[in-house]
């Protein structure tokens, strides 16, 4: 992994080093196939979009101006208005792939499975994620407490200065939370 | 060996961040291309043509077309045709006098490019030899005030944008004559490929 952060790896990608582009491309473009396959529910359109997203970067990478946000920003941005333009004539578009050089990949079965599947692993990651940022303060400790640090009530119950049973409810309400959360998502 | 989008992706973006500003270049040029030929196009359509491409006269000097009546219209449409020039961009450089200066020992480089851009009607000044000859890469100066007309002119022989140094000084001043708002110095690199 790349230590270096998303507005290093721009600029020096924008100076021509191509793998500092691809660095900020792994670290960013699962989330990217997430964000299009949650939208399209179609694995080609996902990877299509990611891969046209990400060619509109590479080819605006000298309009990236990190004083108005963040990288990642600018990226969703980028793929939000793909997304646009999908809805909007019904096809994915391809210039900047042409004038980038890169070229359609036409995606067999087994490809299509992994963008799925990586793509839907994301979603559940961040689903999680935000989950767990959105519990109670209580409940987040207990479940980090519990689940991420494996400590045992007794050890719970200690630290934030409550019997073990509370402890316990709070893990359980906090891991029912969770699931709840991703359960809403894999149905909706 | 089955496919991997994610890996086949990279593998192409760092090929095409490695070369962006070729890649970026290669695509104005299409671009550039295309529009010309829509424009050639829609003018030949229009019966323009002849008017919109003149000049083709040897005088290089005045670049207000006639609208030529004399049917010469069939033998401009098949001289290649320059890269049409944006209105503002025509303004600019019809202001300018460029002086063309061989910075090299092959002879003749700095009339070819002179006659590159009388053929884009700017105005020629001195084509001369200049003091120092050893430059490998051709690069383009600038009276002050005329660092737009530079990088006109840098963009019309196809020069990186970085060709464009700076300030002309006063040695080279004197050799360009005082007439000259932007000096090109000729290097070597005009030698090899003739205009594409």
């Amino acid at each position: 992994m790349d230590p270096r952060p998303d507005t290093a790896l721009l600029a020096a990608a924008l100076a021509g080093d191509g793998e500092a582009f691809g660095a900020f491309y792994r670290r960013h473009v699962r989330r990217i196939a997430a964000f299009h396959l949650a939208r399209t529910h179609e694995a080609q359109d996902a990877a299509d979009l990611t891969a046209e997203t990400f060619a509109v970067a590479l080819e605006a990478l000298d309009r990236f101006d990190p004083a108005r946000g963040e990288p990642v920003a600018w990226l969703f941005g980028i793929a939000r208005h793909r997304l646009l333009q999908l809805r909007r004539r019904g096809a994915v578009e391809d210039r900047a792939r042409r004038r980038m050089g890169l070229e359609r990949m036409r995606l067999d079965d087994a490809a299509l499975e992994q963008v799925e599947s990586a793509a839907s692993a994301e979603l559940v990651r961040v689903e999680l994620r935000e989950g767990f940022d959105a519990l109670p303060p209580e409940q987040r400790d207990a479940v980090a407490l519990r689940v991420l640090l494996e400590h045992d009530y007794a050890e719970l119950a200690d630290a934030a200065g409550v019997s073990q049973v509370v402890a316990r409810k709070r893990v359980s309400r906090g891991l029912s939370a969770l699931r709840a959360r991703l359960a809403g998502r894999t149905t909706s | 060996m089955s496919q991997d989008f994610f890996a086949d992706l990279e593998r192409q973006l760092v090929d095409a961040a490695t070369q962006r500003r070729q890649r970026l270049r290669r695509a104005r040029a299409r671009r550039v291309a295309t529009v010309s030929t829509i424009l050639l196009a829609v003018l030949a359509a229009g019966g323009g043509l002849a008017a919109a491409v003149t000049g083709g006269g040897a005088g290089a000097g005045s670049s207000t077309g006639t609208p030529a009546g004399d049917g010469g219209g069939a033998a401009t449409a098949t001289t290649p045709a320059t890269t049409p020039l944006s209105e503002r961009t025509q303004t600019i450089l019809s202001r300018q006098t460029v002086a063309v200066l061989n910075a090299t020992t092959a002879p003749g480089l700095a009339r070819g490019v002179a006659n590159r851009l009388a053929d884009a009607h700017v105005r020629i000044g001195n084509v001369t030899n200049a003091a120092d000859q050893t430059r490998s890469t051709t690069c383009v100066l600038y009276a002050p005030g005329h660092e737009q007309a530079a990088r006109r002119v840098a963009a019309l022989l196809d020069l990186r944008p970085d060709a464009v140094v700076g300030p002309v000084t006063a040695e080279q001043r004197v050799i360009a004559g005082d007439a000259a708002t932007v000096i090109v110095l000729v290097g070597a690199d005009q030698n090899t490929a003739p205009h594409p």
